[in-house]
């Protein structure tokens, strides 16, 4: 008997199908919709890719979740999709041809990426409010120039509140390659703040 | 080494900006856009009912309308057949050549020069093969080629 606690609901959903499985789903949906989104925002850097990508995450998961053994925790094979979607969309990104909107896109700086994001988040729901201070902004886009799996494990570590043992298991590799790719990690934001006039005395 | 050692080798500043950013919702179209994909797959697995066949085909043989194998090959069987047995063939006289070669020790090296080549052309007018060297398959080819085959008792 797995101590997941996720468990109860998952095998719900493994063990129906037809209106149960979609009321099953749609609970599993809403406990980590927002998980899942703001992992997947802070990856690529904006709201529409963050759409995208977690999108892609939550059909995936409602694809193959009846193959879901419990090696691992349930949340954790969740930020694994989450993480490895929102790595794919970023990447589409950076690989497409600068034309049309995607000029548009690629031509603003990290900044104007995050207020453009935060802009739009803002106007798609209107009762949530997104205030981004001047040093999440230039957090945010230092973790969008970022190498990818540093960004990713910078937002598993602090903004998800993952353990090491659940980054892991969502990254794929020893607790000894977490701490180094989390030391690098650090090494990266720092430089990248550093770089981008964040307040020096708060960096030492 | 614990969490919040490793943890400290960012500043405290920094950790505080980064754990408040987490706390996005997502926004409807979330899963409106995972609803459709969903209802999407349902429809992509949909199969097409036993009885569709049955309508098909009352329908066209209705209309006088006959189904027609589907030609494969552009070229007609009997050429394809004549090229298979050609290569067929080819195999077969290759494989006993290089076979009987082996067994009876003789080895052709390639001509390493002009004036050996000469050489053993002038001397060997035909090399005898043992008619159990050979394959069935190059007997029926060496007999269809005009060639005799004797049995010679020593």
């Amino acid at each position: 008997m797995t101590s997941d606690p996720d468990a109860a609901l998952v095998q719900r959903c493994q063990s129906s199908e037809g209106a149960d499985f979609d009321e099953a789903y749609r609970q599993l949906f809403a406990l980590y919709q927002d998980r899942v989104y703001n992992t997947c925002f802070r990856v690529t850097g904006n709201a529409n890719d963050a759409l995208d990508a977690a999108q892609e995450t939550m059909v995936i998961i409602a694809r193959r979740i009846g193959a879901f053994a419990f090696r691992s925790k349930f949340s954790s094979w969740v930020y694994r999709i989450a993480v490895n979607s929102a790595i794919d969309v970023r990447r589409k990104r950076m690989d497409a041809p600068r034309s049309g909107i995607t000029t548009i896109v690629g031509a603003v700086d990290g900044d104007q990426m995050m207020q453009q994001a935060a802009d739009e988040t803002v106007d798609a729901e209107p009762h949530q409010q997104l205030v981004a201070s001047e040093n999440q902004q230039l957090i945010q886009s230092a973790l969008s120039d970022m190498n990818l799996t540093f960004a990713a494990i910078l937002v598993l570590r602090y903004t998800e509140d993952l353990s090491y043992e659940e980054i892991s298991e969502v990254q794929g590799c020893s607790l000894g390659t977490v701490k180094s790719r989390l030391n690098r990690a650090h090494q990266s934001l720092r430089e990248l703040l550093e770089s981008r006039g964040y307040d020096s005395t708060l960096l030492t | 080494m614990t969490d919040s050692q490793q943890s400290s080798e960012l500043p405290p500043q920094v950790i505080a900006e980064l754990q408040s950013m987490g706390d996005l919702q997502a926004p409807p179209e979330l899963w409106q856009g995972v609803r459709t994909q969903l209802i999407i797959d349902k429809l992509e697995t949909q199969q097409a009912p036993s009885e569709l066949w049955d309508v098909v085909h009352a329908q066209l043989a209705e209309e006088g309308v006959t189904a027609r194998p589907t030609k494969i090959f552009s070229l007609r069987p009997v050429y394809a057949a004549a090229a298979a047995l050609l290569i067929v063939l080819g195999v077969a006289f290759q494989s006993d050549w290089a076979s009987s070669n082996a067994g009876s020790g003789l080895q052709l090296a390639p001509a390493i020069s002009t004036e050996i080549r000469a050489e053993f052309l002038s001397r060997v007018a035909f090399v005898e093969v043992q008619p159990h060297e050979m394959l069935p398959a190059s007997r029926a080819l060496a007999a269809s080629l005009g060639g005799t085959i004797s049995e010679v008792n020593r």
